[in-house]
């Protein structure tokens, strides 16, 4: 009798805290289909008219191509660079390695702003302010951290003594890799090159501060409007497509990842 | 014509950090040979595995096999099959594609490759059409799995660590006896690492005692086990192994035990005939099975039953004598007349060692 009162009471509470999470993102898709011009929930009378808005918008749509391109390109660095630093340290296991571990992930500890501010002096000095790369390093350096943190541990679970069965049966080291290494790496190498693409197109704080007027990507784009002229049915359009798209990328990646467990 | 040794490992010596895991190992391995490599869990046997296999460099020394130098060939040009203890089954392939793995390392055709995957699955007992993933296996059949992957490239030296110490004890004794068939069948020269004397005793043809880092005596199991050459190994083989009485030769003829009372012995056994000095202090072997019981008479050590354990075929009987307590097997059926007994050593060649270096002393004859 008292473990069914626990486990009802159990699922009210993850119920109510599933809600809580999730209901923002209700009310964005519903919104997005209102025919009204202001924001509002629940919505009057449906239309598709802020979806036609959002795709025919020539500053979100630059906006959204600078924020995809800024993503693509400083995931793909961060995410080789600290696949190649967590493989370095897991196996090399150098001798300052908890140090070089530790100085690694440091950029999560400091407070974003601090942080852009101290960037943007550098790169005054360097003429790097408000140039694509300045923009493309300085994600790197944002997103690199959580890269290298889910690699480190992806490369720890990697049992060595199977790379070193893979040797004994004539596997020489491109081999081990090509064969053992990496297969086992791809869900840790796939999750790291998500949350690093997110924690890029996310960034407002630095981004904000180092772009200037070229490259205003998404978030920031979204947030100045906000600023000016409240809340924009067109970004709330945007928004819930960006849900659906990153619904249908985790639904197809959870199956092909099943199934290539599977085969 | 003096032979080669097919495998000679050559003053081969290897420290960590300053700490010396191997001391200058010497071993020669003939082709076709079952060495167990023995000795407690840090003694060094699992690098020197680790060596032969090309895992680690020594630091000193010089590995051979076939005749040639293979101390720095690194471990994908040796041709070495390995086994963990853990079996280190590759998770992201089916367990055919594991067997295969080392043959598609060579670049055999598929055709080739397919029946030798068939020839090494049968070879230890798997059903070739298996086509599950290894984290659906139980583990003995993961471990099979793991030695058909091995031997599926006709390895020219099959490693072994401690293949068995991740199986439950029924299944131990099995594939014991599994390996030691499958050695037979396929004459691969094997070393294998253990700490369990009796999975040494019972599958290898030559056992390499190791402690703290050496290599204390290298023998077939029954020489092992008759002449062991430190009380280290007396205490160690056999099952139970030799006990093991402090004396000290109080006088040419006569041990004084530990408490203080005096033994004397028969006169094979006497400090005298065994070269003592008096006053030395040595530590006598008795094995279980070679210890008599029975009344009081001369050249006894009187006792008292502790304990008596029927283990089937025989009784274990645990005697205190004076303040050390020694195993007595005796065949099932024998009448113990206790508790107060006399215990009778055989009548020759007692097993003496230093008590300080644990070296044995030279019989007399």
């Amino acid at each position: 009798m008292r473990t069914r009162l626990s486990d009802a009471l159990s699922l009210v509470v993850v119920l109510t805290i599933l809600l809580f999470i999730l209901a923002p993102i209700l009310v964005l898709i519903f919104s997005a289909f209102d025919g009204g011009n202001i924001f509002r929930f629940p919505p009057r009378f449906y239309s598709l008219r802020w979806f036609e808005a959002a795709l025919n918008h020539p500053e979100y749509r630059s906006s959204l191509w600078i924020s995809t391109l800024l993503g693509v390109i400083s995931t793909l660095i961060a995410v080789t660079l600290a696949s190649l630093a967590a493989f370095g340290l897991v196996r090399g296991r150098p001798r300052y390695g908890l140090a070089l571990e530790v100085l690694l992930l440091a950029p999560l500890t400091l407070p974003l702003v601090v942080w852009a501010i101290a960037l943007l002096s550098i790169y005054a000095e360097l003429g790097m302010n408000g140039t694509l790369p300045g923009l493309i390093l300085a994600h790197v350096t944002i997103t690199l951290p959580f890269a290298a943190r889910i690699m480190i541990a992806t490369f720890k679970e990697i049992d060595p003594r199977l790379e070193a069965a893979a040797k004994s049966l004539g596997a020489p080291p491109s081999a081990v890799l090509r064969r053992i290494t990496l297969p086992l790496a791809l869900p840790g190498l796939l999750s790291s090159t998500a949350i690093a693409f997110l924690v890029s197109f996310n960034d407002v704080v630095v981004t904000t501060l180092i772009a200037g007027a070229g490259w205003i990507t998404f978030p920031v784009r979204t947030f100045s409007r906000l600023r000016t002229e409240g809340i924009d049915p067109t970004t709330i359009a945007i928004g819930a497509m960006i849900v659906v798209f990153t619904i249908v990328l985790i639904v197809v990646g959870q199956r092909l990842f099943q199934l290539s467990r599977r085969l | 014509m003096t032979e080669t040794p097919y495998l000679s490992i050559r003053s081969v010596g290897k420290s960590y950090r300053g700490v010396t895991a191997l001391h200058d190992i010497d071993l020669d391995v003939e082709q076709g040979a079952f060495v167990a490599l023995l000795g407690p869990s840090g003694c060094g046997k699992s690098t020197l595995l680790q060596i032969l296999a090309g895992l680690l460099e020594p630091d000193h020394g010089e590995v051979r096999l076939a005749g040639a130098d293979i101390t720095r060939l690194p471990p994908w040009k040796r041709n070495i099959g390995l086994v963990f203890q853990n079996y280190a089954l590759f998770p992201h392939l089916s367990i055919r594609q594991n067997v295969r793995f080392g043959l598609d390392m060579m670049g055999m055709g598929a055709t080739e490759a397919e029946a030798r995957v068939d020839e090494a699955l049968a070879m230890v007992g798997l059903d070739p059409g298996l086509s599950r993933r290894p984290d659906e296996l139980s583990g003995g059949q993961q471990q099979r799995v793991a030695i058909a992957r091995a031997i599926a490239i006709r390895p020219r030296l099959l490693l072994l660590d401690e293949p068995l110490s991740n199986l439950d004890a029924v299944l131990r004794q099995k594939v014991r006896l599994e390996l030691r068939e499958l050695h037979n069948r396929t004459g691969i020269t094997t070393i294998m690492v253990t700490h369990d004397q009796a999975e040494a005793l019972a599958t290898a043809d030559r056992i390499a005692v190791m402690e703290a880092g050496r290599l204390l005596q290298y023998e077939a199991p029954q020489g092992l086990y008759r002449n062991p050459a430190t009380a280290f190994i007396a205490g160690f083989i056999g099952n139970p192994a030799a006990n093991l009485l402090p004396v000290i030769a109080h006088d040419g003829a006569s041990w004084s035990l530990p408490g203080g009372a005096l033994w004397q012995p028969d006169a094979a056994l006497s400090p005298a005939r065994n070269g003592v000095a008096t006053g030395a202090a040595c530590r006598m072997a008795l094995r279980p099975e070679t210890l008599a019981l029975g009344p009081a008479a001369p050249g006894g050590l009187a006792g008292r039953i502790a304990a008596v354990e029927f283990t089937g075929g025989e009784h274990l009987v645990h005697v205190e004598a004076g303040q050390t307590r020694l195993s007595v097997r005796l065949p099932a059926g024998t009448p113990i007349e206790g508790p107060d007994i006399w215990l009778f050593p055989p009548k020759e060649g007692p097993l003496l060692f230093d008590a300080n270096t644990g070296r044995r002393l030279p019989n007399p004859n």
